[in-house]
């Protein structure tokens, strides 16, 4: 449409913005709109991509994180290969050629009918532990992560999972990498073994958040 | 068809002693996500909530029950929980410059019939280190709110998103 009609307007234009779209729109302005933020359009918890579990499958490399400021990643039908283990996060400052491997720290809580307790680290080589799994325990979850791309912010995230086998488990709890600086990659992993397949782990962003 | 989250509003500010994100509750949803990050410039101190009631005034009374969970990562877990208090407390615990993020799920707030539920969990860091949060409350109010204030510490910055639940 030419600049004299933008959105059928001559002259002075109306303003756009989420919730607020005036005027007629030609595919150009929404695709230009829909760049800017600024095009209405509901479902803001955004799919950026989900893996699916082979067997051996030790971790989950998501190497685009789009450009939210807060990610939500979901975990299901997660089971261990053979030992006992539990589903953490790792963050990446190079894209995902390495993962950092020490300095999360972390608190949860571990809940069981038997022996439930607290869990906790100051210099921890994963972010976690978010839900125990064994070879007879199906485990699922989330996380919310915060600051991921912000390079003057800790990354920090929250979660909370259950797992069930004999008895039913769950936990939840906090964690941050302490380091400002930008996390561009961001890996769900577990601390020892492997999944069988068809663990599902989805990572979405969340819109305007 | 819309499914999932909808953005409803967010709000954020810098430099400043509170935030109040207004009118972001209707009777379009009955589900609320809440998504909050930031930073402040106080010692060790807790992010407080309030309603604000159908005309944008903080709900002040003392209707306020809550129970939290507070984790550490460098010493022992403590609960805390009141009854009758006149704000929700204790929705983040952070430090001048360690940053926080929080999720609040809230229900009812616009069932003029219901009282307005809510549970959070929060990731702060204290001077000593990480400092977790998961919370139950609620506004023992049958009336309409139509937003949230966040206060206590003075943001450094601030950012707030409310979007419904479908």
């Amino acid at each position: 449409m030419a600049d004299d009609l933008k959105y059928g307007y001559k002259g002075a234009e109306p303003t756009q913005s989420f919730g607020n779209n005036t005027g007629v729109f030609d595919p150009n302005d929404i695709n230009n709109l829909i760049a800017d933020n600024k095009w209405t359009t509901f479902g803001q918890l955004e799919l950026i991509e989900t893996q699916t579990s082979t067997n051996g499958t030790s971790a989950f490399n998501f190497l685009n994180l789009g450009s939210y400021n807060v990610h939500f990643v979901t975990f299901t039908n997660c089971k261990a290969t053979s030992a006992e283990t539990n589903m953490a996060l790792r963050f990446s400052n190079n894209g995902g050629t390495s993962w950092i491997a020490t300095g999360y720290q972390f608190a949860y809580w571990f809940g069981r009918n038997v022996n439930p307790l607290e869990q906790k680290s100051t210099n921890s080589a994963f972010l976690g532990y978010a839900g125990q799994i064994t070879s007879s325990t199906v485990c699922g979850g989330y996380f919310y992560v915060y600051n991921l791309l912000d390079s003057s912010k800790y990354s920090f995230a929250s979660y909370q999972s259950e797992a069930t086998s004999n008895t039913t488990q769950y936990s939840f709890g906090s964690g941050v990498l302490p380091t400002a600086e930008t996390h561009n990659a961001l890996q769900v992993t577990m601390n020892t073994d492997s999944l069988v397949a068809g663990a599902v782990v989805s990572l979405y962003g969340i819109r305007y958040s | 068809m819309a499914t999932n989250l909808e953005f409803i509003k967010s709000a954020s500010g810098t430099s400043v002693s509170s935030l109040s994100v207004t009118d972001c509750f209707s009777a379009k949803y009955d589900v609320y996500t809440v998504v909050g990050r930031g930073d402040f410039t106080n010692s060790n101190a807790f992010i407080y909530l309030r309603f604000l009631d159908s005309g944008g005034s903080e709900v002040s009374a003392s209707n306020y029950d809550y129970a939290n969970l507070v984790m550490e990562s460098y010493a022992s877990f403590g609960e805390s929980r009141t009854t009758n208090a006149d704000h929700l407390e204790r929705i983040v615990y952070s430090h001048n410059g360690n940053d926080f993020g929080f999720e609040i799920n809230i229900y009812n707030p616009y069932d003029s019939s219901s009282y307005s539920f809510c549970q959070w969990q929060s990731g702060g860091r204290s001077s000593l280190g990480l400092v977790g949060i998961k919370s139950i409350g609620v506004l023992k109010q049958t009336a309409t709110m139509s937003g949230i204030k966040i206060y206590n510490p003075t943001f450094t910055d601030i950012n707030v998103s409310v979007y419904g639940v479908k």
